[in-house]
């Protein structure tokens, strides 16, 4: 396909374009998500990556019960052209049924195959829309590597949780996450 | 902008690029569908302007009752693609709910898009269009091509400021080059 040839200039397209299709059905059938002005398609989640997200959604939502919000595979109105639906946000609490969050306390992508996207295009989406932090659970890697520090670039922090380990959101350093819990 | 995470990106499609322009969501702009993408166009000059009044005034007379000659209005070319061609002739018909999807002729007139225009051959040519011309305003000539394939067209030669063409369709309708590109 690529017409990149062609695009000196490409018409990002918007979120709120985006949204209105969304809310004309066009993309029922589909698993996509609208990253930096462009349609995604959103790769297959296999049985690891499930499991790991009912982990989390299991661990994260007793103790942040009327604290935050967690929300599981929803979209994040992260900026004037991006709507990821990341595997798991903690949001504030507020109601958001006419509008999609557009911040969070954390972010949360379980990557199986998706690995590259979540540490490129993903990582500086979050990072952009001043998401304070974000977590990939690395399933190939059995390990969760936390970022922090958001700015214009990406994050300025990384660093690697392993198996044995274990992390909190910094936003609730109470709720203590076991890696191993998640990664069987 | 990020064309690095290309391999998976869904291409907009022409129904849904349809539907936001119906709702007016590119009402402040100047945009085409092309391959999936939207892709401003190119602000027009006086030749601009001037070569596709001309080639109005040559067509549109000769052609009516036979063809009908649009002046940059959508095509529907494709699942992911539309188009405003400078000048589109299309078949006779009705073309009140739906854009034209198939043309005897595509002309653009290129004074800076001529690179895009020469791209934008693959997409008339896999649409089927028979006969796609590039004014060449810069070049001062027009570029015919014919033979159109899944690649591009096969074909292409061009016309200089002396000389003069038919569209293959409609041979009697003789363009001089000179009247188009003073």
């Amino acid at each position: 396909m690529a017409m990149s040839s062609l695009s000196p200039e490409i018409r990002p397209l918007r979120r709120q374009e985006y949204d209105q299709l969304v809310e004309l059905g066009v993309f029922e059938d589909e698993r996509i998500e609208l990253l930096e002005g462009q349609l995604v398609q959103m790769s297959p989640i296999g049985p690891p990556h499930t499991g790991a997200v009912q982990e989390l959604n299991m661990l994260l939502v007793p103790p942040l019960v009327g604290r935050a919000i967690v929300r599981i595979q929803s979209p994040f109105a992260a900026l004037d052209t991006s709507e990821p639906e990341p595997d798991v946000v903690i949001v504030p609490t507020g109601d958001y049924h006419r509008v999609h969050p557009s911040e969070a306390c954390l972010i949360i992508e379980v990557a199986q195959s998706s690995l590259r996207l979540d540490r490129g295009q993903k990582q500086r989406i979050y990072a952009q829309a001043g998401v304070p932090e974000y977590w990939i659970v690395n399933v190939p890697d059995r390990c969760i590597e936390v970022y922090t520090d958001p700015g214009h670039e990406g994050y300025a922090n990384c660093h690697v949780v392993a198996h044995e380990g274990s992390v909190a959101p910094r936003a609730f350093p109470d709720v203590l996450v076991e890696v191993s819990r998640i990664l069987r | 902008m990020a064309m690095a995470m290309s391999e998976a990106i869904r291409p907009l499609k022409r129904k849904e690029y349809d539907r936001l322009v119906a709702l007016g969501a590119f009402v402040d702009e100047k945009l085409e569908l092309l391959e999936g993408q939207l892709v401003p166009m190119s602000p027009i000059g006086p030749p601009h302007s001037s070569a596709v009044d001309e080639l109005a005034e040559l067509l549109l007379p000769a052609l009516l009752g036979r063809a009908r000659v649009r002046i940059q209005s959508p095509f529907a070319v494709l699942d992911s693609s539309e188009p405003e061609p400078d000048v589109a002739v299309v078949p006779r018909g009705d073309y009140h709910t739906e854009h034209p999807s198939q043309a005897h002729l595509i002309v653009e007139v290129a004074e800076s898009s001529l690179q895009r225009d020469r791209e934008k051959q693959r997409i008339y040519a896999q649409a089927g269009v028979p006969e796609y011309w590039i004014v060449n305003v810069a070049g001062r000539c027009i570029e015919v091509y014919t033979d159109p394939g899944p690649e591009g067209y096969a074909t292409q030669q061009a016309v200089d400021c002396d000389g003069s063409l038919a569209p293959r369709a409609f041979p009697d309708v003789v363009v001089e080059v000179r009247r188009i590109l003073r």
